[in-house]
């Protein structure tokens, strides 16, 4: 049994029920009629408060389960196969919360939000203003000092949850001047803040996650104690940006979820659709649609599980491996939904019938792409690292230790104190190409040798056109060519990552080749595979299908599925 | 007590006065260099070439705390002092 997967999936996914039994509060049929009336699935809000779903989003010293991001994100997945707008709607806000508040301060606020989020509180991230999206440095909400206090003026728009949150973190100016140190985090505990001076705002109404209640809030002159500022004042950014390195990692990765479904949903209607005189899902192009999109979801998983290990591994570099996993695995996801959709035709776009729920995924994966962070920003958020990676790291840095890779190694506890804010040039993933091929290799991996060769060759490449940029030029004004270095990058780190979890793994399936030649030759080209490469990844596809077990790295059993077909 | 040894107190003010296209006589090293308009991408570029320098690991948050040359200096001498 792998050990990245915790035992408790089995009892959160035996709590949910069967998605397909029209009966089940919590199943899919359920699902939709909520998101029809774009309501959170109360039954399921139920189901999620009874296994205590906030427990996984605190720290064990605060008396939560967070012990191990991989973990989460396979408990989270599990919701998101069946609802991300529950995942994220239930949840998934105030973890992205919760990582600012662990990482501001260890303190007696921290375990007040933390009793609050164990008894089933929640508690919103109220960052985003409309007026500035990801230009957080942008923000207007003011927080300023008056005697003990601090005035709150400002508003905050499409934010989850912020009318039903007991807690807000809100990110506030602390001063006017421009800079790094002119922003603060406020925690505005409602019980306690007198309500006069807080307007709500009408909710926003969105194409996806519809249950999820987007909302904002006005203040006008809100007193609170000077005590609600986190950490120092002036660190909002600084705290900020360090704590979203672990929901940048994390939110994509659970986004996987929902593409399992979709898979099933589609592989399942294929099965039962005849097309000239034969069933849909033997049709050859139909067949190598399919087994790309599993390829992609094991690649996507892939470059996950690494970026996962880092934060807990080698926090330091998480800076650049954060934004490249949500760089990278949003894109992988947000495409392979594009294909699946083509290969439904109609179905993709009814909104009842057996495969209605996957016209809901569509919607409500698109986020993945844009929210929390904009795909071009992470692009941005690299550029100006690219030097320093280059001339420290990509062909002679210090390799990373093997548990990087190691999906069944023991992970030490997160530490949010060793989150950097750039990794001073320190990439010990892309400094393990060069260490892999100076190692001995099975005769049998030869082609994948070569495979290896030919990336160092474009690490090296890039890495002669990077060392010279002149870092000064690469914020926000840099050139467009300049993101395709970034794109190069990533597609890289994407690539190595995904080598080393099958070079690491014990699994038989994750140790043998097909499934990473699949992965490699789809990061290069939307073409088909190799007859052998598919032949084998069909066999293992149609299996986990009809024996009901994921399609993701874990290969989990669905033990409810399972248990009922008994 | 003289804020930085001179050595790496004017190997910084040439440094910063480059990225800045001054001459180091213009530069006050007593102001923090956001006076100068030196911007975090700069701040990020000046930290790297101190540590290729002088071989040394500079915490990332430096940047971002508007030091000025002398500051810079001194954070620098206390590491190097602690790296003998
Ligand atoms: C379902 C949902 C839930 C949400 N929940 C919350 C919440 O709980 N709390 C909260 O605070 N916010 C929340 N938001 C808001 C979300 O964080 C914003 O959507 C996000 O901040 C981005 O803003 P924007 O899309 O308006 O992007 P903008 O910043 O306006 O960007 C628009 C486009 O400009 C380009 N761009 C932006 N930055 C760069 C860059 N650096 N380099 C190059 N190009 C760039 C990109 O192409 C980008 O897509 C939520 C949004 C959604 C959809």
């Amino acid at each position: 049994m792998t050990t990245f997967v915790p035992r408790r999936v089995d009892d959160l996914e035996r709590l949910l029920g069967d998605p397909a039994d029209p009966t089940n509060p919590v199943g899919t049929r359920a699902v939709l009629e909520a998101d029809e009336r774009a309501e959170m699935l109360e039954a399921g809000e139920k189901a999620l408060h009874v296994f205590g779903l906030n427990a996984e989003f605190v720290p064990p010293e605060y008396g939560g389960r967070l012990t191990r991001v991989d973990h989460l994100v396979e408990v989270m997945r599990a919701v998101h196969r069946r609802d991300p707008a529950l995942a994220l709607g239930y949840g998934a806000s105030s973890f992205i919360a919760g990582v600012n508040i662990w990482t501001a301060s260890p303190g007696e606020q921290a375990a007040r939000v933390a009793r609050s989020l164990l008894s089933g509180g929640r508690v919103a991230v109220a960052f985003h203003e409309l007026a500035h999206g990801n230009d957080m440095a942008g923000t207007e909400f003011t927080a300023a000092a008056d005697g003990a206090d601090l005035l709150l003026n400002g508003r905050k728009e499409v934010v989850t949850n912020i009318r039903r949150a007991q807690d807000l973190l809100v990110l506030a100016r602390t001063d006017p001047r421009p800079g790094p140190r002119s922003h603060s985090l406020v925690l505005v505990d409602r019980a306690s803040t007198p309500g006069a001076g807080i307007r709500d705002l009408p909710r926003f109404l969105s194409v996806g996650m519809r249950g999820v209640q987007l909302g904002g809030l006005e203040f006008t002159g809100v007193r609170v104690p000077a005590t609600a500022v986190l950490g120092p004042t002036g660190a909002g950014l600084e705290i900020a940006l360090k704590a979203l390195q672990i929901t940048r990692t994390a939110l994509p990765a659970m986004a996987t979820g929902g593409l399992d479904t979709a898979l099933r949903t589609a592989i399942a209607h294929l099965s039962s659709r005849t097309l000239y005189g034969g069933a849909a899902i033997d049709i050859p192009h139909v067949r190598s649609v399919l087994v790309g999109v599993f390829a992609d979801l094991l690649r996507a998983e892939a470059i996950s599980a690494v970026g996962i290990r880092a934060l807990h591994l080698v926090p330091g570099s998480a800076s650049v491996y954060s934004a490249a996993v949500k760089y990278a695995v949003s894109k992988v996801l947000l495409d392979a939904m594009d294909r699946l959709a083509e290969l439904l035709g109609a179905h993709f776009y009814l909104r009842g019938g057996p495969t209605a729920i996957f016209q809901k995924l569509l919607r409500d994966l698109a986020p993945v792409g844009f929210g929390h962070i904009a795909r071009a920003a992470c692009q941005m958020s690299v550029l100006p690292q690219l030097p320093l990676l280059a001339r420290r790291s990509w062909l002679t840095g210090d390799s990373a230790p093997a548990d990087l890779f190691a999906l069944d190694a023991a992970l030490p506890a997160l530490r949010y104190d060793r989150l950097a804010l750039h990794a001073a040039g320190r990439d010990p993933l892309a400094a393990s190409l060069a260490a892999a091929l100076d190692e001995p290799w099975d005769s049998s991996d030869r082609q994948l040798r070569a495979v290896a060769e030919t990336d160092l060759a474009e690490l090296t490449s890039l890495a002669g056109a990077c060392a010279a940029l002149p870092m000064t030029e690469l914020g926000v004004d840099a050139p467009p060519e300049a993101y395709d270095l970034a794109d190069r990058y990533i597609a890289l780190l994407g690539r190595i990552s995904c080598l080393q979890v099958r070079r690491h793994a014990t699994d038989p399936f994750l140790a043998d080749s097909p499934w990473l030649l699949a992965a490699l030759h789809r990061s290069h080209r939307n073409t088909p595979l190799a007859g052998a490469v598919e032949d084998a990844l069909h066999r293992e596809l149609l299996d986990r299908f009809h024996s009901h077990r994921s399609f993701g790295l874990a290969a989990r059993t669905l033990t409810l599925r399972e248990e009922n077909a008994r | 007590m003289t804020p930085g040894t001179t050595d790496v107190r004017t190997w910084l003010t040439e440094r910063v006065a480059t990225y800045l296209r001054r001459t180091p006589e213009e530069i006050d090293t007593s102001l923090p260099m956001t006076d100068y308009g030196l911007d975090s991408l700069t701040a990020l570029a000046v930290s790297a070439d101190i540590e290729d320098e002088f071989g040394l690991v500079l915490p990332p948050e430096i940047t971002w705390d508007n030091p000025s040359v002398d500051g810079l200096s001194r954070i620098i001498d206390g590491l190097l002092a602690e790296a003998k």
